[in-house]
């Protein structure tokens, strides 16, 4: 077996306030070379949190720790300025909002460059023509007159492209691309995920898609890792996981999906809200809101296990769990 | 996507049979709207100066008529007519109006004189110091706030931090008493030295001065510029630049720096006017022959002309320096140059 190219060992992330909270509790994810791996959850569940941690980019305040693999080196996620040699050149990331991801007051290309230089050698010249390649790359028509527009003279999904472009143009071994189309139309939606795809594939480029959108994942990636509160609670091939799902947070994730032609039943959701950070359950985080919960799910916090022929999932039923009714028409990456 | 983009070039190009009326460039707008603006605020300012000196109790023919009881009320009047203080308030000041306009502030009524020969000099050294004050709250503020930023909530932060605060709350006629009382017998602390004779005694007098009137604004630019550089720090587009691997260095001067100015510009530029006024107090602590002193002896005489003259060149100052501001943020950000809306 080749070994992962990112794997993320037991990685928690502490919020200043209250005193020794976690946003992040004992994560691990692995990434192989050239995969497209998901990591699902609703907002705040931690899932851009532990993203950012990998490249040492918390908030001010919040503080990670456990190690970090990346291509055979190890490093220790306190120590962010260890962290910072993995920037552009090893790890690019790309963001939710495109729009104040970009510096208001620079043409993109002049940002673009920037970005060039710090992870290439090539002079300025160069870096301004790669900088129009890249562009164009991307799908950006007229990428000369683009390199000197502002941000704000692009639209919403000219600007994600560009910050694609940036990305590629550090020929990273690993895009994170944070909810990359949430800010934007459907339709330029699919455009930007098809280019992310047709990307990944030509750099051999590994993906870590960070999503709360279960068709963008199904569609897209190849293994997915489900997060709440702050935990991994399932992982798992993505046909697998989305279509017999083993944990009962996934089951209702799944069940909520809106599908055409249900008719006009209501919409399904998860009963209660999100524990916040400073109540945590003592047992199973998810046990308040889980139908199948009994006593023993308030006695302790299970940890994520191989659960035969279903993956992994942090359970402690999984097995006696009655079968789930999956999502509809999923089908693996491979065959799109 | 593609599709607009290839069909807004195309728009471009023909943009001229399809717009024949010339639309001037966002830029020749802005100035056009900011000259108007200016000059609106300038008439404005004089006019409610003009008023309001007129309401100030006690009346120039009485007092110039001559002393006490010996005076008649023809005498009286008669001096008002001489004065044209006997014409409807909108004459006086459209007859003052016109007149500054072309450099004719008029004769002072208590000394004699034609007012902008009593301006002159003393407009230079107001100038001069408000000039140096600026100086000190550049070289001040702006060093201590981006040190402050970068190193923020370090002891360094928090101690320049304190400073500030009580600086803001430090009237500037106060912390010239203080000056003076500290540095007495060692540096100058009364009077004047033209720069043309020995610049160094000049700016050894200055400097006291300087430094009364400049803290505030020091403190106020450290204040407004470690704000906007912390906010900037922590925006979305730096992260977006760190995660990239470009190097800190570089994000902070290149990237934060220019970005976090802008308020602060805008901050500079209000106080000028805040400065200048703060100035005639100071010149008074210090014995400066500024305006500061013409403009408080001008109150007490009810002298009209030589207040109205030393109001009208600080709103003209000020006015002309927040204009100047309004087109360097034309200069500086792209989302108002570049705007055609």
């Amino acid at each position: 077996m080749t070994p992962a190219l990112l794997s993320l060992d037991d990685i928690s992330v502490t919020v200043p306030n209250p005193p020794g909270a976690q946003a992040v509790a004992g994560v691990d994810i692995e990434i192989m070379p050239g995969e497209a791996v998901a990591v699902v959850g609703e907002s705040g569940c931690g899932k851009t949190v532990t993203a950012y941690s990998t490249l040492g980019l918390l908030a001010p305040g919040l503080t990670a720790s456990g190690r970090l693999t990346f291509g055979g080196r190890s490093f220790d996620l306190s120590d962010t300025a260890a962290l910072r040699n993995l920037r552009g050149r090893e790890i690019a990331m790309i963001f939710q909002d495109p729009l104040t991801c970009l510096n208001p007051l620079m043409p993109v290309g002049r940002q673009m460059a920037d970005v060039l230089r710090a992870n290439t050698d090539l002079d300025r010249r160069a870096r301004a023509r790669r900088v129009v390649d890249l562009l164009a790359r991307v799908g950006i028509p007229a990428p000369a007159r683009v390199a000197r527009a502002y941000p704000f003279e692009l639209s919403g999904g000219m600007r994600q492209r560009v910050l694609i472009a940036m990305a590629v143009g550090c020929q990273p071994r690993l895009l994170i691309a944070d909810e990359p189309t949430t800010a934007l139309d459907t339709t330029v939606q699919a455009q930007i995920m098809e280019l992310l795809r047709d990307l990944v594939r030509e750099q051999d480029m590994a993906m870590l898609f960070i999503s709360h959108d279960l068709g963008l994942v199904a569609e897209f990636c190849e293994r997915v890792y489900v997060m709440y509160a702050g935990r991994v609670v399932e992982s798992g091939p993505v046909e697998q996981v989305l279509s017999r799902p083993t944990h009962p947070y996934t089951r209702a994730l799944v069940e909520c999906l809106v599908t055409m032609g249900a008719g006009s039943r209501r919409l399904a959701t998860v009963p209660g809200s999100v524990p916040s950070i400073d109540a945590m359950p003592v047992g199973c985080r998810f046990e308040p809101r889980c139908r199948f919960a009994v006593s023993a799910c308030e006695q302790s916090d299970p940890p994520i296990r191989d659960v035969p022929g279903r993956g992994r999932a942090a359970c402690l039923r999984a097995e006696e769990l009655p079968a789930p009714s999956g999502m509809a028409g999923v089908r693996p990456a491979g065959d799109a | 996507m593609a599709e607009q983009l290839s069909r807004d070039d195309a728009g471009t190009a023909r943009a001229g049979s399809r717009r024949p009326v010339w639309r001037p460039p966002g830029w020749v707008r802005a100035l056009g709207s900011s000259l108007a603006q200016a000059f609106v605020v300038a008439m404005g300012a004089t006019f409610v100066v003009f008023i309001v000196m007129r309401l100030i109790p006690g009346d120039p023919a009485r007092i110039l008529a001559g002393p006490g009881g010996s005076v008649t009320a023809e005498q009286v009047e008669r001096t008002r007519r001489e004065l044209g203080l006997d014409q409807p308030l909108l004459v006086q000041y459209w007859d003052w109006v016109t007149a500054a306009l072309r450099g004719d502030f008029g004769n002072s009524l208590v000394l004699n004189d034609r007012v902008s020969d009593l301006l002159g000099d003393r407009l230079v050294v107001t100038a001069q110091l408000s000039f140096y004050a600026f100086l000190v709250a550049v070289v001040i503020g702006l060093p201590a706030s981006l040190l402050a930023a970068r190193w923020q909530g370090a002891a360094a932060d928090k101690i320049a931090r304190l400073v500030g605060t009580t600086g803001i709350a430090v009237p500037s006629f106060w912390l010239a008493l203080l000056l003076i009382i500290a540095f007495q017998g060692v540096l100058p602390t009364f009077g004047y030295v033209p720069a043309g004779r020995e610049l160094a005694d000049h700016l050894a007098h200055m400097f006291l001065p300087a430094l009364a009137l400049g803290t505030g604004l020091a403190t106020l630019v450290f204040e407004t510029n470690r704000a906007g550089m912390i906010d900037t720090l922590g925006s979305d587009y730096i992260r977006t630049s760190r995660a990239f691997g470009v190097s800190e260095w570089r994000i902070f001067s290149r990237y934060a720096m220019r970005n976090a100015f802008l308020p602060t510009m805008t901050i500079m530029a209000i106080q000028v006017g805040t400065l200048m006024g703060g100035a005639l107090l100071v010149e008074n602590a210090f014995a400066l022959p500024g305006m500061g002193r013409l403009v408080v002896q001008g109150v007490l005489s009810r002298d009209y002309p030589v207040v109205q003259a030393c109001i009208f060149v600080i709103v003209v100052v000020f006015v002309v320096v927040n204009l100047l501001t309004d087109l360097l943020y034309a200069v500086v950000d792209p989302r108002i140059r570049r705007s055609r809306a």
